[in-house]
């Protein structure tokens, strides 16, 4: 039985398609059968984040249209064999799709004779039918959110159109992009402000890491390397599969240490 | 649709509101220098109340015709002064704060407006 799971954040530029990637890659990482289908008509990106830009033949629009069988738009991620990607059409708009052909589309992935695990849905930013088509099929939610005011006053926003939709408590809450050196200052809203105001489960938080920015130029996701980033999106897809898994100390290797000796040095000065 | 007036209050004339927050913001300013991060978390509460209350501009804009039309009856008022917004306000029974109606209403003239 697959578990569809809609990736969305309201406001654009938050980190979807890099989540998206990153547990894509990090579930198929843990075993499971993975399929990411990317719901971006028109401004695909997930193919690229993943590095699979040059593989494209066909895409959703295709399979939606009848040009092409489902098993023909999948591209297979050599690096990980149990990873596909579903890509959508560049050239075309979101209306080439609708919600109720998005749902034979993923009732299909569902029906797949050697079964996906998982089926994750990289949704666009808006709430426009394209916002729609990505949550018509889904059963689960993450909502990706940044620690400042535009990106979780939408966040706020989306959390009510999932619920009026049928998805209340099956919402989890993603901060992505906290600087703790900022949190430690106050300039910084914490995991904790963000949970008190949306009051969400928060299944991760991904520190902001320039290796993301290293990883997206390679086309490669960084979930399961050392990086703080890569083992902030590992923990995050444990989480999804049911481990327990205790929250990452995002001050980096050290910072508790570091910071105290600094308190030292500025003392003596 | 859902109630969000119940805990309606009318707050009438300027300079209270600003003494209230001036001694508010005193009394911070002896404890802590505030962070922009909890500037950010009082905006977005805020915002978010008048946001989850789903009042569009228009409903507001009723509301507020609504008000004057009926303070009017009794006291003549600076209509064109008059600001109405949701906001939260601590509950009573002490269970977190609840949506309130705050509305500035500037008298000129206490006398009744027909008298």
């Amino acid at each position: 039985m697959s578990e569809i799971i809609v990736v969305t954040s309201g406001k654009g530029g938050v980190g979807k398609t890099t989540t998206t990637a990153n547990i894509g890659t990090g579930l198929a990482k843990l075993g499971k059968k993975v399929v990411m289908v990317d719901t971006d008509t028109g401004l695909r990106n997930l193919d690229v984040v993943l590095g699979l830009e040059n593989r494209i033949v066909y895409n959703l629009v295709d399979v939606v249209e009848g040009n092409c069988r489902i098993k023909q738009a999948m591209i297979t991620d050599k690096r990980c064999p149990k990873l596909y990607l579903l890509p959508t059409a560049q050239t075309r708009d979101k209306s080439a799709i609708t919600p109720e052909q998005m749902i034979k589309v993923l009732d299909e992935l569902k029906a797949d004779p050697e079964g996906f695990d998982y089926i994750i849905l990289d949704c666009p930013a808006g709430i426009e039918q394209g916002f729609q088509n990505a949550i018509a099929g889904a059963d689960r939610a993450l909502v990706v959110t940044t620690p400042e005011v535009s990106a979780i006053r939408d966040a706020d926003r989306i959390v009510g159109l999932l619920d009026a939709h049928g998805l209340k408590d099956h919402e989890d809450l993603i901060v992505n992009r906290i600087r703790m050196d900022m949190v430690n200052r106050g300039e910084m809203m914490s995991i904790e402000d963000v949970n008190d105001i949306l009051q969400l489960n928060v299944i991760g938080a991904v520190p902001d890491d320039e290796n993301i920015v290293v990883a997206t130029n390679k086309g490669q996701p960084l979930v399961g390397d050392d990086s703080l980033a890569g083992r902030a999106f590992m923990n995050i897809c444990r989480r999804i599969i049911g481990e327990e898994v205790p929250f990452l100390d995002l001050n980096g290797k050290g910072g508790f240490f570091k910071k105290f000796s600094s308190w030292f040095k500025n003392d003596k000065k | 649709m859902k109630n969000i007036f119940t805990h309606g209050s009318c707050r009438c004339a300027d300079p209270q509101v600003k003494l209230r927050w001036e001694n508010k913001m005193s009394l911070m300013d002896l404890f802590k220098k505030k962070g922009s991060s909890d500037v950010a978390k009082d905006r977005l509460k805020l915002l978010l109340v008048s946001d989850r209350a789903n009042c569009s501009p228009e409903v507001m804009e009723m509301i507020k015709n609504d008000i004057i039309k009926v303070i009017s009856k009794y006291m003549v008022i600076d209509a064109e002064g008059l600001d109405i917004q949701i906001t939260s306000t601590e509950s009573d029974n002490n269970n977190g704060s609840v949506p309130a109606l705050f509305a500035n209403i500037p008298i000129k003239d206490m006398r009744g407006s027909d008298r």
